[in-house]
């Protein structure tokens, strides 16, 4: 053999490899797409399906499924109480967290940092499973069992440090200079956060909002356990009680079902992505 | 009458650093003040401190006859420009001039008004719409200005008003600060580490170095009649020839020559150990033996325009001096240097004081 046609076998046995990684590329991308894809394709055909089952198939078009959430007596309930909680638990953390990242990152204490971590770590602790026996027991101590108020807080409890957490890195962004700037000329304290800090901060005030909107929303834990009257429930709990008299789960109510109930999340992250536009960055560069 | 008074201000940090360090200093109802010191020499924190961001922890502020060491940053009649002008990026450059006027809870029109008239002045007339983004540096000073100057201060304060600029606007917003001072006739300091600002702007400086002040005076006092060392070398676009010498009858002995002492302020010995100074821009040379100089051979000469500056080496020093372009002598010539005994400064060797010449 030259050295010619060594390069050039060489070079064909490289283009050969080099076929074979993109298509094993490709197939990679192709399985994981449709994995998360399915149940997305699913959630969006099976509501108009007439017999809708567990897999994903061309759907006998009917929108009978959405007559029958009509007819559920709790179904338009339980989404109003979705959105009451919602947004009790936005107002809650929002205000809450702002206060209290704006301190902890305008304060210095010692352990700061340390007691951040510290709530990270338990709040995923407190209101999850392991703690729902004491958290249960402190509502009914509270007399808030059965109550969407004792959902919120706990909620929220869980939610904050979470946020407090996040907005605090967004506040550290924040340039001192401005403040000091508006206390010079005799601003307070609140109404330097009012117009200079929360207006800067607004982007992250607006991600931990929408964030907690969501894991409001979607949690089932908290409200099934602390909630026992099906008129105070929210959607994610009512769809739980969807069966056939066959005690079989009702797909064709949970379906449709499932699709109202993700809409509403859906249009306050396009409403509040349009207002503030979500820029995951705190500060402003100058 | 907005004069500032300051005694023995001390800023100590809870690590008992002290960022100030007993400092006095009076400046005049109307005055263009300047803080010059190198980065850490407390400049800015002295600035802090009058306009109330940094508690005091010993001394007295005085503005007018006021005591104003432990009143709010708020209620004490001062305005700052911050180095990074700290300009509110959600609010447009009216919104940001009137800032103050709305804490002051101005009704509205009057505040677009006063905005207004003010970014007028300030030739922002067109870009009161405009957000700090949109604005050039220049430009976003000049707005940072205005929202100092609308609410009519008593005391004006710029950290560092010239550093973010670049190097050509900085010199036409000297020239424009300086008018706008005089203008304004309000009572001003300004913190720089740039002593050719200082010099530009100032009526008088206050050269600072760890935390404590060094000289205070008019930059022509600062720059002929340094008071110590660090004043000398500090101040002037090129540094100060300092070198070692003795005193010997009336003369100084400097780089292996006898040259002519200056008027001596104390009586010192004779062997004295003294520091020898004179500025390049007064050193002249000459290709022959000329009394009363020093030989030295030339290393380097930088180009700088209409002056070049030579740097020579006598034995083991180095010498700077400053001559025009045209006169400049060769690279390894040998040279011998004269400077007027007027423009010569000696230092005490030890103490750092002058002890002789200046004005």
């Amino acid at each position: 053999m030259t050295i010619a046609t060594r390069a050039t076998a060489h070079r064909t046995s490289r283009t050969a490899t080099r076929f074979v990684g993109r298509l094993g590329f490709v197939v990679f991308i192709t399985v994981v797409s449709v994995f998360f894809a399915v149940p997305m394709i699913w959630l969006v055909v099976a509501p108009f399906d007439g017999n809708p089952t567990m897999s994903v198939k061309w759907p006998e078009w009917t929108l009978n499924n959405f007559h029958r959430i009509l007819d559920n007596p709790y179904a338009f309930g339980s989404i109003v109480n979705s959105l009451m909680i919602s947004g009790g638990v936005v107002a809650l953390t929002v205000i809450l967290a702002t206060l209290a990242a704006y301190a902890l990152s305008r304060v210095r204490i010692p352990g700061r940092d340390a007691l951040l971590y510290g709530l990270l770590l338990l709040s995923s602790i407190v209101t999850g499973t392991a703690a729902m026996v004491p958290t249960f027991q402190l509502i009914n101590a509270l007399g808030l069992i059965n109550t969407q108020l004792g959902v919120v807080l706990v909620m929220s409890g869980g939610i904050l440090p979470t946020v407090v957490f996040i907005l605090k890195d967004f506040m550290d962004s924040v340039p001192k200079s401005y403040e000091e700037s508006a206390r010079l000329y005799g601003a307070g304290p609140f109404q330097i956060l009012r117009d200079v800090v929360v207006p800067v901060a607004r982007p992250g005030i607006a991600f931990v909002a929408v964030w907690s909107v969501v894991q409001a929303w979607s949690n089932f834990l908290v409200p099934f356990i602390l909630l026992r009257d099906p008129t105070l429930q929210p959607a994610g709990v009512l769809m739980y009680t969807f069966y056939t008299e066959a005690g079989q789960a009702d797909l064709r109510l949970i379906s449709a079902f499932s699709l109202v109930y993700t809409l509403p999340v859906v249009v306050i992250y396009f409403l509040v992505n349009r207002k503030f536009g979500f820029r995951f960055y705190g500060g402003i560069k100058s | 009458m907005s004069d500032i008074t300051i005694r023995e201000l001390v800023k100590q940090y809870p690590n008992g650093v002290r960022g100030v360090d007993g400092v006095d200093v009076d400046v005049a109802d109307g005055e263009f003040f300047a803080l010059l010191g190198p980065s850490g020499c407390g400049k800015t924190t002295l600035l802090r401190s009058i306009a109330g961001l940094e508690s005091v922890t010993e001394g007295a502020l005085h503005i007018g006859v006021t005591d104003m060491t432990h009143v709010e940053p708020g209620d004490r009649g001062v305005a700052m420009v911050f180095q990074d002008y700290a300009l509110f990026p959600h609010m447009d450059v009216s919104d940001n001039i009137a800032y103050p006027l709305r804490v002051r809870k101005v009704p509205k029109e009057e505040r677009r008004a006063t905005a207004a008239r003010t970014a007028e002045g300030l030739s922002l007339g067109g870009l009161l719409d405009r957000r700090p983004g949109q604005l050039s540096g220049g430009q976003q000073q000049r707005v940072a200005l205005a929202r100092a100057i609308a609410t009519r201060p008593d005391v004006l304060l710029l950290d560092e008003p010239l550093s973010n600029l670049d190097a050509r606007l900085r010199l036409e917003a000297r020239g424009f600060l300086k008018q706008l001072q005089r203008d304004l006739g309000v009572t001003t300091l300004f913190v720089t580490h740039d002593q050719a600002e200082a010099m530009a702007l100032a009526d008088r400086i206050a050269v600072m170095k760890d935390g404590r002040i060094q000289q205070i005076g008019t930059p022509r006092e600062v720059f002929h009649s340094p008071r110590n060392t660090f004043v000398a070398s500090f101040i002037g676009s090129h540094p100060m020839n300092l070198l070692p010498g003795r005193v010997s009858g009336g003369r100084v002995e400097v780089l292996g020559a006898s040259l002519p002492a200056p008027r001596l302020t104390v009586d010192v010995p004779d062997g004295h150990e003294v520091v020898w100074g004179v500025r390049p821009e007064f050193i002249s040379w000459s290709g022959t033996a000329t009394p009363d100089s020093v030989r030295a051979e030339v290393s380097i000469v930088e180009n700088l325009g209409a002056t070049a500056l030579v740097l020579a080496k006598a034995g083991d020093a180095r010498l700077q001096c400053v001559v025009s372009e045209e006169s400049a002598p060769q690279v390894g010539q040998q040279v011998w240097f004269a400077c007027s005994v007027e423009k010569t400064l000696l230092f005490d060797a030890v103490t750092t004081d002058r002890i002789g010449g200046g004005e």
